[in-house]
């Protein structure tokens, strides 16, 4: 029990002087033997030991080593195949012949057999998913993966094609190839690396005793993402960084940074082993001199092609740029792909230009260069700051209702998702969001051990993206699926049920399923406990949403007035200001505009008090009161606020970010009710840019501005530049909102006008008439949109002189209006003038004269005065007048043709009119 | 793989051993990777636990009310890290059953059975120390196999700093004369 004391004297005696020790030890210590542990204990302390114990204790473990798991001897059976003899070893693994006996057919195989085991599940799935997309690379220039697997001892194994081949460097020495087949030999090799590169498979570990070549001459690379597969790390790591196994001597410079693996990897150890194919040496790394220039007089015999002399001559130029260029530091100096490289040195081999320069243009180069291979690297930035924006925002969303951890879960996931998304192809640049949360959805879906409740709510948030990003299908068929699992799962009754069917309710409406989605909202609606008002106001908005498309804009705008309500109590500011601006775009809808532009004004006067002047919901607010404006016929204020959220955007934005396409949009509307044809052309087009950059050349978006585009390129007359748009935007409708839809129809119906003014009349008559029976197949039909479409087919008669097809179309235009639950006086004008187009073709102008007296007075009452139809029918009348001599002709001419001069841009028919009535002006053009 | 709830999370008393096993697991495999890339840099203990400390954090595989309790079972990993590859490198020299192949760099066959022999006193002398002075062990432990300095491993055992710093001397004075 003296223990304790030999440590308080040490402590006490620690607390003296050196000197004073030993004195005082003597007086306290009685004990000898104690007294002389305690000066050994202290001795010890004041001792500068270099003991080991002193270092660090890696350098022991390092001193120690590891020694790994033993390797199974010959004639032992792995994975149903025997093992023969060694045939090579390397630090990670070591490579068998084997066999096994396949319908009695002996199957020879070289078999690798990793040195680390893989314990845990996740390794173990890793290596599984790893090996299924190698065994999925096939091509002749590539040892093909016959089987992997993991044994019961948790060894793993992977069974490669035998192959009977010389290494690279053995193979040119031995057969005294020249530089040309030296050249062609390696080609191959180039283009067999950009093939798996496009399977998405980058090798890691390329070297010459990597490649093979078989008696037949043809190069066979082994070991093809091998380096991945026995990377412990890889696919916890948020980034592909470099773990795994490599040859220093042929590794990339960011191979050793750990920095991240692409293509561009295996460009580089490409360029260092052609370096040595052609001068016989290995380049060092960092080494920036010319191959041609380190080429010594006293190579080993065969290793080089030719004597020094006259290799020195040949590799000078193109051969040092191609080799200097291939193996650059940075990734980005280096040819985009394998495949680049390939190219250049066959241009080479045909004597044509390389597109290698020597280092000193490379910088000029390189703007070229980062578009190409830059774009890889900075998406993996870009994707780590959005998975961490979009994580947070769930989290944020989700705090109040769940508990942390459950919102970690679905952060992490995300932030997993981000980091596992792969571009489409090697060279895509980044991958578009729908491609990460379409890759997320799936392995949510197939995870079978994530907690259910967790898994209904992060698939219902990631098809809300979908939707966002209008994958409309997708996001329909998942969301589906999420609802109809959480309803099996949890009951009816369950708010996860309320929280899959939300996003669901949304989908259905986007996709025009206004049916299915009124049961789906009706059943939400009786569901949603009276204390989430915020949702209740969306499932309300919805609904109005579902009675307006119904035609029902009454219903619409009581509903829209009720989520209102609903917002207002909520105490969200947000749902508020969101309610308005639906209530606002229902009131718009019903021809209120007044109320609409109040509602419209309160909300700016909401929205600057809650989130200032310059916030994007002020923008959003400033946008549709200038379509409100725009509607009142107020165009010059509804000018200053479109403008004004422009320039919001403008100033919280990015240059070129979607929002601003967004409001380019209304800006086009806008200047094309003013008929400034060639700014709204500007507007759309510069939409357009932007969202191509923005959301893909895919989006509805950009439909949408090719659409605009189309239009206005006809409306300003020229059709031959309105085809290709309105062609692409046909077929992107066509592709990303399916058919029937009506956006898919209206844009058919503009491009069949434009390629029947172009001169192909049939088949854009034909294109109008596809439009029309979407339109009718629709399970809600647009009767007003398939008005319009009758009266381009109708006008395209009239103005090719045939008036009885031009009547028999116009009657299924009034077949169409009387469906049109508002019909207006606007229509009612305009089906009138068309039909006095048609009867003054017959000759009977007496009857038209009748039709236009109907058709100006119907004009004269809409609400929604229509300049250019306006004047067609003043220029209609005045022609009448004019063939049947009445006395009023001069006046009707003079008011036609004033009419006419102030309409810019007037279409080629009422400018024909125009020149029938005698006015010079507008005979030109 | 994404952390779910059947990841055991929670109250630290319930199960250390299998977080103990989790953290060591989880060490060897990064220590293994460390030394598989050959020569390039020797091992850096402290960056390792980190590193370790940064992954079973963000992965959740674990959920340590605080931090320090971490580092007490990273250090008790290491040492066992140690022990074991000492353990290996004896038997070995005592002729197994299969040819084993060495991955250390070194490849010094001797040295590398004298430095384990070294580890296995000092393991011998740490459990004796163990016995005599627990924390003054612990306080070894964290500094030399977790890398930690005293004013860490004083917050980590809630002492002060000139405790913790007196613990070392104490320890490491009490092993200098049991190697001795």
């Amino acid at each position: 029990m003296n223990r304790p004391h030999l440590r308080e004297l040490f402590d006490a005696a620690l607390d003296l002087a050196a000197d004073e020790r030993a004195a005082w030890l003597v007086r306290q210590c009685p004990d000898a033997a104690l007294r002389a542990e305690v000066e050994r204990l202290l001795a010890a302390d004041a001792a500068q030991s270099a003991h080991v114990i002193d270092g660090r204790v890696e350098q022991l473990l390092d001193a120690v080593g590891e020694i790994a798991a033993p390797m199974p001897p010959a004639g032992t059976r792995i994975g149903g195949f025997l093992l023969h003899e060694k045939l090579g070893e390397g630090g990670s693994s070591v490579v068998f012949r084997a066999s096994r006996e396949q319908a009695g057919v002996t199957q020879f195989v070289a078999l690798k057999v990793l040195r680390r085991n893989l314990y845990t599940v996740d390794e173990q799935r890793r290596f599984r998913d790893e090996r299924r997309a190698l065994s999925q690379l096939q091509h002749p220039g590539i040892a093909r993966l016959v089987e992997g697997g993991i044994t019961e001892a948790g060894t793993p194994y992977i069974a490669l094609e035998l192959i009977e081949g010389e290494p690279l460097l053995d193979h040119v020495r031995r057969a005294q190839l020249d530089l040309a087949a030296r050249l062609r030999l390696f080609v191959g090799v180039c283009r067999a690396v950009d093939a798996a590169h496009h399977a998405l498979i980058v090798h890691r570990d390329l070297k010459p005793s990597n490649v093979l070549v078989t008696p037949q001459g043809q190069v066979k690379l082994l070991d093809f993402g091998i380096a991945k597969l026995l990377d412990a790390e890889a696919g916890i790591d948020s980034t592909h960084t470099a773990q795994a196994p490599m040859t220093p001597a042929y590794a990339a410079p960011e191979q050793f940074q750990r920095g991240q693996i692409t293509t561009a990897t295996d460009v580089y150890s490409l360029g260092v082993m052609l370096g040595e194919l052609i001068t016989g040496q290995r380049r060092e790394a960092g080494d920036s001199r010319t191959p041609s220039s380190q080429l010594e007089d006293t190579a080993v015999p065969g290793a080089l092609p030719a004597p020094p002399v006259r290799m020195r001559r040949m590799l000078r130029g193109d051969l040092d740029n191609i080799v200097l260029q291939a193996s650059a530091e940075e990734p980005r100096r280096r040819y985009a792909s394998a495949g680049a490289l390939a190219d250049d040195i066959e241009r080479h081999l045909r004597d044509q230009p390389v597109s290698a320069h020597p280092p000193s243009r490379w910088y000029r180069a390189s703007k070229f260069v980062r578009r190409h291979r830059g774009g890889v690297v900075t998406s993996a930035a870009l994707l780590i700051a959005v998975a961490a924006a979009l994580g947070i925002a769930l989290w944020q969303g989700r705090i109040a209702r769940h508990s942390a951890q459950r919102a970690n879960a679905m952060r992490d996931f995300m932030v997993e998702a981000f980091a596992e998304a792969k571009p489409g192809a090697p060279r895509d640049g980044a991958p578009r969001i729908t491609d990460v949360v379409s890759q997320a959805i799936a392995k949510a879906r197939a995870d079978g051990a994530m907690n259910r409740a967790v898994r209904t709510e992060l698939i219902a948030q990631l098809g809300a993206v979908l939707l966002a990003q209008a994958d409309i299908t997708g996001a329909r068929e998942v969301l589906q699926w999420n609802y109809d699992e959480a309803r099996a799962r949890f009951g009816d009754d369950d708010a996860l049920v309320l929280e899959a069917g939300t996003p669901l309710s949304e989908a259905l409406v986007l996709a025009g399923d206004y049916s299915a989605a009124r049961v789906l909202v009706d059943t939400l609606l009786a569901r949603v406990p009276a204390a989430d008002k915020k949702r209740a106001a969306e499932l309300r908005q919805r609904s109005a949403h579902l009675a307006n498309r119904g035609g029902d804009y009454r219903r619409a705008l009581a509903e829209a007035g009720v989520a209102l309500d609903l917002a207002r109590a909520s105490g969200n500011r947000q749902s508020l200001q969101q309610a308005m601006i639906y209530l606002a775009n229902q009131q718009l809808a019903v021809g209120d505009i007044a109320a609409a532009t109040a509602m419209l004004e309160e909300s700016v006067a909401l929205v600057e008090r809650e989130f200032g002047p310059v916030h994007l919901k002020m923008a959003e607010t400033r946008a549709l009161l200038s379509r409100a404006y725009r509607r009142g016929g107020d165009l010059a204020r509804a000018e200053t606020q479109i403008r004004s959220a422009l320039a919001i955007v403008d100033a919280v934005l990015p240059p070129d970010h979607a929002d601003r396409a967004y409001y380019l949009n209304a800006l086009t509307l806008l200047l094309i009710r003013q008929r400034d044809f060639e700014g709204a052309l500007a507007a759309a087009s510069e939409g357009l840019r932007i969202n191509r950059a923005a959301v893909g050349d895919t989006h509805t978006d950009v439909g949408n501005d090719l659409n605009s585009v189309g239009a206005l390129h006809a409306m300003l007359g020229d059709y031959a530049a309105a085809v290709p748009p309105l062609r692409e935007s046909t077929r992107l409708a066509e592709e990303s909102l399916g058919s029937p839809h009506v956006e898919t129809a209206l844009t058919r119906t503009n491009y069949g006008d434009a390629l029947a003014r172009s001169g192909e009349v049939s088949r854009g008559e034909a294109e109008i008439r596809a439009a029309l029976a979407q339109y009718e197949a629709l399970p809600q039909r647009d009767f007003e949109q398939e008005a319009k479409a009758w009266e381009k087919l109708a006008r395209l008669r009239l103005e090719r002189g045939e008036p009885v097809t031009a009547l028999e179309l116009l009657t299924w235009l009034d077949a169409a209006l009387t469906n049109v639950a508002a019909a207006s006086a606007y229509w009612d004008g305009r089906a009138a003038a068309l039909r006095a187009n048609a009867v003054l073709l017959q000759g009977d102008t007496a009857a038209a004269i009748a039709l236009l007296d109907t058709a100006a007075l119907a004009q004269s009452r809409s609400n929604d005065p229509h300049v250019e139809l306006a004047t067609e029918i003043a220029l209609l009348r005045a022609v009448a007048a004019k063939r049947s001599g009445r006395a009023d002709a001069a006046q009707r001419r003079d008011d036609a043709l004033q009419r006419l001069e102030q309409l810019r841009h007037a279409p080629a028919q009422l400018r024909a009119w125009g020149r029938e009535l005698g006015d010079a002006a507008a005979a030109q053009p | 793989m994404m952390p779910n709830s059947s990841v055991p999370a929670a109250p630290r008393d319930e199960a250390p051993e299998a977080w103990f096993e989790a953290v060591y697991d989880r060490l060897k495999e990064l220590a293994h990777r460390e030394l598989s890339r050959g020569s390039r840099g020797t091992l850096d203990t402290t960056a390792l636990v980190h590193e370790l400390y940064l992954r079973m954090n963000v992965r959740e595989e674990l959920t340590f009310e605080q931090a320090g309790q971490f580092f007490v079972y990273a250090s008790r990993a290491m040492r066992h890290l140690l022990i074991n590859r000492a353990r290996d490198r004896v038997r070995q020299k005592a002729g197994g059953d299969w040819v084993r192949i060495t991955l250390s760099a070194a490849g010094d066959l001797p040295a590398a059975v004298e430095s384990a022999e070294q580890a296995l006193a000092i393991e011998e002398a740490l459990e004796r120390l163990e016995q005599e002075d627990a924390r003054a062990a612990r306080v070894f432990e964290l500094r030399y196999f977790a890398g930690l300095d005293a004013g860490q491993i004083a917050q980590i055992l809630g002492v002060t700093r000139r405790t913790a710093d007196r613990d070392w001397r104490y320890a490491r004075a009490f092993l200098l004369t049991t190697l001795t």
